[in-house]
This record gives structure tokens, C-alpha cells and sequence, in this order.
């Protein structure tokens, strides 16, 4: 990236929102900070922007209904924060489509590190499936597309991911049939160290495997490795 | 007690069932016999008994010498009472007692206290039926084969049982006369049908019982059910105010107390969110301002803290929120939790074994048993190197966490469910925790209807044991 890369932060606290761009102004980035839902569409208008830090709780219209509506039409990383803190709260983040999610009160420098981690995900991704050769994981009845970023059934019915669901699955498959740690996908797909009592990758895991089960006797193509990780329990060819 | 019906509604249906049946048995064991008496006494028997009566009161009135010529008379013109010698059947012995009382009782009715009458079976048969006898007594009364005022007493004689009675009638003055009647044939029997008649009105009366009785039980085991829903923390639709006016009004009271519980919760929990929101955005704040303090140590301090104060929000809020979560119960396969739960403690480096095992999947919530466990399990690692949970199925499925570690004093095993408390020796933040996992373990529990204790063990260890009743589910 040749630019400084541009953050938005959505925050109904001044003072919050103030501080926080400023800390990471400090820090290397271009920070914007807005206050509800109208001047976040309105700054998204105006300019372009690398990711979003967005609060959940917002007057009027909520962070999570911001957030479905990006999704609807964009790829933009967003990071959720959430003074819930309750577990369930923070995996709706992800269900609408969030790429990580922080509790309140945070550590600013974690928050940080989680910016320059999906920042770095998406120029990779962004540069990178072109060159390679891989186009399409198969597995099992099922094909992920990278290029239009989706996964297609043996009957050619399109189920929908968000982009951690897809990134998650991508990672499973590239790796096949090796088992993937919870640490590797925590570094992979949160630029963190793993913590045992964060679920957040769990949750994901089990909503994808969701997806994958169409019918009860469908069996588990994400087989869970106790101790270890997760691995992809059919063969996997790339294409 | 056992064999006693244990509900209500079959408490009160065989109550009412009983004391229904046994009316109906014993009227009609009353109009029987009184059917039965009325055919004896319109029968001959009544014949008889008035001309023994009249013979021996007007034979005591005659001067005893002139008794004999009386008697004389009598036989050349005997009473009209016609007698069909034709065969009789035989009788029980306890009919033919009944008979010859009711014959010696309806001769002393008639005859009054200065006579005395004993009736005997025959032992043989006579053809002058009615006809009286006139005897000195030959000894005293009692040696003979008759009874006087006790238990009428008949011998059978030969194989044929006889079918003529012998009556004597002790006069005031002290002589006997004996007559012969002819033992009275039983009373008509009441026609079969009556029993069938009784058993279809019995059964139909047990029919409208069972409606009427489970009309009345009914809502009272709605509200048994919905109360048991409720006190598991769930959420019963309001239940129809039906039935009698007692359960119409401990329906109505239910329902309201439901109604007032549940708004006290959903505004405790909606005050709880706001309060977490509300504390956690000047955190928030405090936090972005602390990372611009220039002195380091200053700066850690203030971290510490913050962190500690916002573990003990996030302990307080998960404890509120176990009370009234909204995750639906579904059927579980515990093992596959427990092997889930064994895998992230072993990514921890922690080895939990596993004992024993569920006969059948179980019906929670799984999010919250997990944390449950979590919370236990964690309690467990602190103390001991291999935490062990060994699980017995059966009516309940018992979980219990067991470690062998130091245990805690016994006058703790109780207070450390309290919230914020702290065994004295664990009183810092490194091993404490936030002093809130056992109450919301806890809380888990008893939102399934189940229980959890600690024990110590022997001799050293501490374990506790979840109970998850399975009764719901049958």
C-alpha cells in the first residue's frame, strides 16, 4: 500500500471517537471519526476508505444494521466494538458480517494490531488470487469459488458466506488435510494470539458447518480434532 | 402407602369411585334382604307362625287338665293351611339358620316374654304339619336338642336334610307344646338382572367421575406445570382461568405473579444493560486517555486496575443475565460437550479425564452447562494438575468435577456460591478470578431444575457435583 490507509471510526461518543483516531493518526493511519449511521454514509460518499471501526451501539440506527447494510454492498473490513461484552452480542457482530469484533473498554494498541491485521489480509488478498493458480477449492458436493467469493452446491445452489465465513473456509481448504489449529486461525483470521475462552472462531466454525449441512445425514465435512483443531475430512482438489 | 395412587386426580376418582361403590353395595345388599324377608313372610311361614300363636295362647288360657281333649279336637279338624309336599330344595346351612331365627323371632313377637320358643330342624318327617303336641317337660330346659334365645341349632339326620321344623312353645305355666311346621321354602331370589343393572350404573357413574374429576384436576396440574416452568426461569403463556372458583383464583394469582416477575426481570435486565453500557463508555474512555500518561508505571497501574473493573461488570452481568437468558433447550449429547470442553482445556495444557458416560442425550442448554462446566473445570485446574469429571447416569445424570487438591475448609462449602466471595486463601486476583463463576454455575443448575454442591474429598481434593434431573423429558 502506497498510502497511509484510511480508518473510519463510527463512534456516538466525542470523546471516544476523538481519542481514538487521534491515537491512531499517531500510530500511522488516517483516521476519520463520525458520530451515527447518516455521516458514516455520508463520509463512505465522499471518500475511500480501508476499513471501518464501528461502534454497535449507536443512536438511532444500530452498528449491526450499518454493518448489514455494507455487507449488502461491499467488501470494506469493518471492526465491531461492543460494550455488551456478552459473548452472544459480539458473535452477531460476526453473523452480520463483521471481520472481528473488540469489547469495551478496549486496549487501543490490541485494536490497533487487529487493524493492521485485517488490513494486511485484504492487500493480500486483493494482490494476490490473480497471480495464483488457484481458482476453486472442491470438496465433498461442494465448490468455493475465490474468485466470485462464494461456496456452490453439487446442484449449483449458492450459499452465502460473509467474509470471515469465507476467508475461515478458504484457510481450511488451502490447508487440507493438514489439522489447523485454533492458534493458526487466530493468527490467520485475527492477526492475534489465541485465547481458550474466546469462542469467536468456534462460533464461525459451527455456523459454517451449518451451512454445509444441508440435510440431518449430511455428513461433517469440518471435523473437529480434539485438542487440535479443525481439518477438512474429505478430499480437497484445487483448481 | 405404596400402591397408593400418587395423583390427585386418581386420589379423588378412586375416593369418590369407593364411596360410590360401597353405597351401591350396601343397598343393594339391603334391598335384597329385605326382598327376601317379604317372600319368606308372604309365603306359608306367616300362616304358621299366626296358628302356633293363637293355638298355644289359647291352649294356656284352658285349665291345663282340659288341654288334652283340646288338643284331641284340634287334630279331628286340622287348620287350613295348605302345604305342598312337593320336594324342596336344599338349603345352605346358613339359610336354614336364617330361617328357623326368623321363625322363633316372629313366634316371640306374637306370643310376648311369658312364652318360650325354641325352634329346632326335625328330625324326621311328620305328615300332621300344624298340628300341636302336648308333653310334660320331661327335664330341664337347654337338655334337649333345642336352643332357646341363642343360635338356632339344626342337626342333619341321614342324608336328606329335613325339610320340616319342630317349634316348641313353652307355656307360662310350665308346659311345653311342640308343633311341626314345614321348613319355609327360601324366598324368591331378586331377579339376576339387578347386578348387571348395578355394574352399568357403577360404570357410569365412574364414567362421569372421571370426566368431572379430571375437569377439576386439570388446571391444577396446568399451573403445576407452568409453576415448574417458570421457577426454571422459562416464560409459561397465561394459563385460562377454568374450573372451580378456588383454582380460578390460584390461576389468577399465578398469572399475575408470572406477569410482576417477568417485568421485574426484562426492566432489571434492560437497567443492567444500560448500566454496562453506561460504565463501559467512560472505561472506554479512561482507557484511550491513559495510553497518553507518559510514566509507564503510572500507565500499568491504571490498566490493572481498569481491567479488574471491568472483569467484575462483565462477572456481574453474566450472573444477572444466567437468570433469564433466552437459549432454548435441545437435546445433548453430554459426552460430546465434555470431549469439546476437554479439547480446549487441553489446548490450555490442562488433561481432564473423562469418566463414564450418559445412557442418553439430555435435554439444556448447551452454551450454559458448557460455561457451567467451564467455571468448574477452571476451579478444578487451579488446584490440581489432572481435573477428573466422572459421570453416573440414571433417573438424574450427576456430573462431578473432582480434583485432588487442597480442598477448602467445610464452613466454606456453602458461602463460596455467594457472589464476590472468596475462600481467604485464594484472595487475590492471580488465582481468584472475579469470585462470581460458582454463582453463576450455580445458577446454571438451578435454571435446569437441578442442584450443585461442593464436597470435600478424602483425603484431600475437593469435587463438585452437578445434578441435572432428566424427569422432564419422559
Amino acid at each position: 500500500m502506497d498510502r497511509e490507509p484510511n480508518i473510519l471510526v463510527v463512534d456516538d461518543d466525542r470523546e471516544i471517537r476523538t481519542m481514538l483516531s487521534e491515537y491512531l493518526e499517531k500510530n500511522g493511519l488516517n483516521a476519520t471519526a463520525v458520530g451515527d449511521a447518516d455521516s458514516t454514509r455520508r463520509a463512505l460518499r465522499e471518500a475511500d476508505y480501508d476499513l471501518i471501526v464501528l461502534d454497535l451501539m449507536l443512536p438511532h440506527e444500530s452498528g449491526l444494521e450499518i454493518c448489514r447494510d455494507l455487507r449488502a454492498r461491499s467488501d470494506i473490513p469493518i471492526i465491531m466494538l461492543t460494550a455488551l461484552g456478552d459473548e452472544v452480542d459480539r458473535i452477531v457482530g460476526l453473523e452480520v458480517g463483521a471481520d472481528d469484533y473488540m469489547a469495551k473498554p478496549f486496549n487501543p494498541r490490541e485494536l490497533l494490531g487487529r487493524i493492521r491485521a485485517v488490513l494486511r489480509r485484504t492487500t493480500r488478498e486483493r494482490s494476490a488470487p490473480a497471480s495464483e493458480a488457484v481458482r476453486e477449492y472442491r470438496f465433498g458436493d461442494w465448490t468455493l469459488d475465490l474468485k466470485a467469493r462464494d461456496l456452490k452446491s453439487a446442484d449449483n445452489e449458492t450459499v452465502e458466506l460473509t467474509g470471515a465465513e469465507f476467508r475461515l473456509m478458504e484457510f481450511l481448504l488451502e490447508r487440507a488435510p493438514q489439522v489447523v489449529t485454533r492458534r493458526d486461525l487466530m493468527r490467520e483470521l485475527r492477526g492475534r494470539e489465541h485465547d481458550p475462552f474466546d469462542r469467536s472462531i468456534d462460533v464461525q466454525v459451527s455456523r459454517l458447518r451449518q451451512k454445509l449441512k444441508r440435510r440431518d445425514d449430511d455428513p461433517q465435512l469440518i471435523k473437529t480434532v480434539y485438542g487440535e483443531g479443525y481439518v477438512v475430512g474429505v478430499p480437497v482438489t484445487a483448481g | 402407602m405404596r400402591r397408593m395412587p400418587d395423583s390427585l386426580f386418581s386420589r379423588l376418582l378412586l375416593a369418590l369411585l369407593g364411596v360410590i361403590g360401597l353405597t351401591i353395595v350396601i343397598a343393594g345388599t339391603l334391598i335384597v334382604q329385605e326382598r327376601r324377608e317379604l317372600a319368606f313372610w308372604a309365603g306359608e311361614a306367616s300362616s304358621f307362625v299366626a296358628v302356633i300363636a293363637e293355638t298355644s295362647a289359647s291352649l294356656a288360657e284352658m285349665p291345663p287338665a282340659d288341654r288334652d281333649a283340646a288338643v284331641e279336637a284340634l287334630r279331628e279338624e286340622p287348620p287350613s293351611i295348605e302345604v305342598e309336599f312337593q320336594r324342596r330344595p336344599e338349603q345352605s346351612p346358613d339359610r336354614v339358620r336364617t330361617v328357623l331365627a326368623a321363625y322363633r323371632r316372629a313366634l316371640e313377637r306374637r306370643l310376648g316374654p311369658d312364652y318360650d320358643v325354641a325352634v329346632a330342624l326335625a328330625d324326621r318327617e311328620a305328615i300332621d304339619v300344624g298340628i300341636p303336641v302336648v308333653r310334660e317337660r320331661s327335664g330341664p330346659r337347654g337338655a334337649d336338642r333345642f336352643e332357646r334365645g341363642g343360635p338356632d341349632r339344626f342337626e342333619r339326620r341321614g342324608r336328606r336334610q329335613p325339610r320340616q321344623v319342630d317349634v316348641r312353645i313353652g307355656l307360662p305355666d310350665g308346659s311345653d307344646l311342640d308343633f311341626r311346621a314345614p321348613l319355609p321354602r327360601p324366598g324368591q331370589a331378586p331377579p339376576g338382572s339387578i347386578f348387571p343393572q348395578l355394574a352399568v350404573l357403577t360404570l357410569a357413574l365412574g364414567v362421569v367421575l372421571f370426566f368431572m374429576t379430571r375437569t377439576i384436576t386439570r388446571p391444577l396440574s396446568r399451573l403445576a406445570d407452568a409453576a415448574e416452568t417458570v421457577g426454571r426461569g422459562g416464560r409459561a403463556a397465561p394459563l385460562p382461568e377454568v374450573g372451580a372458583r378456588e383454582v380460578r383464583e390460584a390461576t389468577r394469582a399465578f398469572n399475575a405473579m408470572q406477569e410482576r416477575l417477568h417485568r421485574y426481570l426484562d426492566s432489571r435486565t434492560s437497567v443492567l444493560a444500560a448500566m454496562s453500557h453506561d460504565l463501559r463508555t467512560p472505561l472506554t474512555r479512561i482507557r484511550l486517555r491513559v495510553e497518553s500518561l507518559a510514566d509507564e508505571s503510572v500507565r500499568e497501574r491504571f490498566i490493572a486496575d481498569l481491567d479488574e473493573m471491568n472483569r467484575m461488570i462483565s462477572g456481574a452481568l453474566s450472573l444477572f443475565r444466567g437468570l433469564n437468558d433466552d437459549e432454548a433447550e435441545i437435546s445433548c449429547d453430554i459426552a460430546e460437550l465434555l470431549d469439546e470442553l476437554r479439547g480446549e482445556f487441553a489446548e490450555m495444557g490442562v488433561t481432564v479425564e473423562i469418566e463414564g458416560g450418559a445412557l442418553r442425550p439430555i435435554r439444556i442448554k448447551p452454551l450454559a452447562i458448557k460455561r457451567c462446566l467451564t467455571n468448574l473445570l477452571s476451579n478444578a485446574a487451579k488446584f490440581a494438575d489432572k481435573p477428573r469429571i466422572v459421570i453416573d447416569d440414571g433417573p438424574e445424570l450427576v456430573i462431578r468435577v473432582c480434583d485432588d487438591g487442597p480442598g477448602i475448609p467445610d464452613v466454606d462449602l456453602e458461602r463460596v456460591f455467594e457472589p464476590f466471595y472468596r475462600v481467604e486463601s485464594s484472595r487475590n486476583v492471580e488465582t481468584g478470578g472475579t469470585g462470581l463463576g460458582l454463582s453463576i454455575a450455580r445458577d446454571i443448575a438451578q435454571a435446569h431444575g437441578g442442584s450443585l454442591v461442593l464436597r470435600n474429598r478424602s483425603p484431600h481434593g475437593l469435587e463438585a457435583i452437578l445434578t441435572l434431573p432428566r424427569a422432564a423429558e419422559a
